[in-house]
């Protein structure tokens, strides 16, 4: 079977980095937002230690999640017809009887999962953070964290499901980053003839 | 920390205790900050003259009662108010609210709100919950405020500063029995009576509370209050509702496969 490489090592260790320090901050930051859920901060070493996992986490996210914008920028704001149409079926997503337009490298959905979530949430959510850590304009951070953080925790399982049982093989993008040339067809069909892979 | 019973909880307040002030009743002698400051082993303030009696200039992490001074210029002539100003111990705290750790600030069964220091981790999230602009953070940044003498008062003794007033401005006892004490003594309305779930310390005011430098309807902050009401109940729903989606979308209309081919299984 003719594989095609879509990731490079880089990538894929700056994804599981981010992948990694997202899932701690997002415990601890359960963990602190409801008393219920308090006990998860016990795994981190008490509410102390919890807070010290948090914010050093959070450096490592808003690195990775820069390493992130900075490598997927430019592919995520290069719209055409054929990402409109995408939008307009919804990937096929919810009728697989529907006619799904080639995608580049990335299809609508990633470019927008991207931009909203990377970029404008993890930005927001990094910046809200460290005022939060250095106590600056408190009020408006924490409001801005929790409001960012509702539209991560939402998106995230919807992501993790896109990228395993919902279109399997794709995983194995950020583990090995090669997937067989049949599969790179139809998922990313322009890029494929861009890059002259077939 | 015998007497906090539980501390997440505001319903579990059996008799609520409280103290009542009359700004007309003070003559600004500041007795109640300095026994503050003995009863909770407190150190004295250094600070530089500013130009008023008024001192310290404001609360800080070793005063947790102070007397502020406001000078207005009336036709009749200078006016000086003496107001005792502290923690308000608030039916609905918003400190305890925001604050991510639970026990780190706490409520005692007679409603004064109190805190851990050991507990807490010094994030200050309270100061953005609280609508009075309260905490103040020690050296290790950790909260600092009035706690109404709950080392005192479940021993049937009053908190020191009450005790210490000479002229009966700072007045301690059963909330009920101080707000009926004070339309007793002619004021219309307490300050505090109803908002926040009612105020634990409570103002005997002759003017509107703008007079005095005080918010004229206490609330939560609005985005504390957004937070609490809506964010977060709609983010445990969201995630739920997120996975859940996902798991039927897995049930009914399922992956998209790829075969070895490129078509779809
Ligand atoms: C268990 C958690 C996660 C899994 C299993 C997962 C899986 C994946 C996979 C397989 C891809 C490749 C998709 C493709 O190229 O077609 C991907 C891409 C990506 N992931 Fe994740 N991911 C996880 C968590 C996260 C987190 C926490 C973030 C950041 C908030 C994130 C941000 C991204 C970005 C920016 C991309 C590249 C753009 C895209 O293809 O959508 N991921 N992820
Ligand atoms: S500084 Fe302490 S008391 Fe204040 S919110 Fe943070 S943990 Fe709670
Ligand atoms: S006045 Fe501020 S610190 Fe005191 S109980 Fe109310 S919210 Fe908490």
């Amino acid at each position: 079977m003719k594989m095609v490489q879509k990731t490079t090592a880089f990538e894929r260790v700056n994804h599981f980095v981010l992948l990694v320090s997202f899932f701690v901050l997002t415990f601890t930051g359960f963990g602190f937002m409801y008393s219920a859920l308090n006990w998860m901060n016990t795994a981190f070493g008490g509410n102390a230690w919890a807070s010290v996992f948090h914010k050093w986490f959070g450096v490592a996210f808003a690195i990775s999640a820069a390493i992130s914008i900075a490598s997927y920028i430019g592919e995520a704001l290069s719209f055409d017809d054929d990402d409109k149409k995408w939008l307009s079926v919804l990937g096929g997503y919810f009728d697989k009887s529907l006619e799904v337009p080639p995608s580049g490298k990335m299809n609508m959905g990633q470019k927008l999962f991207f931009l909203i979530i990377v970029v404008g949430c993890g930005g927001l959510i990094s910046l809200t953070g460290f005022m939060l850590w250095l106590g600056s304009s408190m009020a408006f951070a924490h409001l801005f964290h929790s409001l960012t953080f509702f539209l991560m925790v939402v998106a995230l399982p919807l992501h993790i499901y896109l990228a395993t049982a919902a279109n399997p093989g794709t995983f194995r993008i950020m583990t090995r980053g090669d997937v067989p040339l049949s599969f790179a067809k139809k998922k990313y069909g322009k890029w494929v003839k861009e890059e002259g892979l077939d | 920390m015998a007497n906090m019973e539980k501390l997440s909880g505001v319903d579990i307040t059996r008799k609520r205790i409280g103290l009542l002030v009359t700004p007309e009743l003070c003559m600004g002698c500041r007795g109640c900050q300095v026994a503050c400051k003995e009863w909770n082993k407190l150190p004295a303030d250094r600070t530089s003259n500013s130009g008023t009696y008024e001192n310290p200039p404001d609360l800080n992490a070793n005063t947790w009662n102070k007397i502020k001074f406001i000078e207005p210029k009336e036709k009749k002539g200078q006016e000086w108010l003496f107001i005792s100003q502290r923690c308000m111990h608030c039916g609905d705290p918003g400190c305890l609210r925001i604050c991510p750790v639970p026990g780190a600030i706490g409520k005692t069964r007679d409603g004064a709100v109190v805190y851990n220091k050991a507990k807490c981790i010094g994030c200050k999230l309270c100061s953005v919950g609280c609508p009075f602009d309260i905490p103040r953070f020690d050296k290790n940044t950790k909260i600092s405020k009035c706690h109404l003498c709950f080392d005192r008062t479940p021993a049937g003794l009053a908190p020191l500063c009450a005790k210490t007033c000479p002229t009966g401005a700072i007045s301690y006892g059963d909330r009920d029995a101080l707000i009926a004490k004070a339309k007793g003594m002619g004021y219309k309305s307490v300050y505090g009576e109803n908002s926040l779930s009612g105020l634990g310390v409570l103002y005997a005011f002759k003017e509107a509370p703008e007079y005095y430098g005080f918010k004229g309807s206490p609330g939560l902050p609005g985005g504390v209050s957004f937070w609490r009401n809506f964010l977060k109940p709609l983010t445990a729903i969201g995630v739920g509702a997120s996975v859940a989606g996902a798991f039927v979308h897995y049930l009914s209309i399922g992956p998209d496969e790829v075969t070895d081919e490129g078509g779809d299984a």
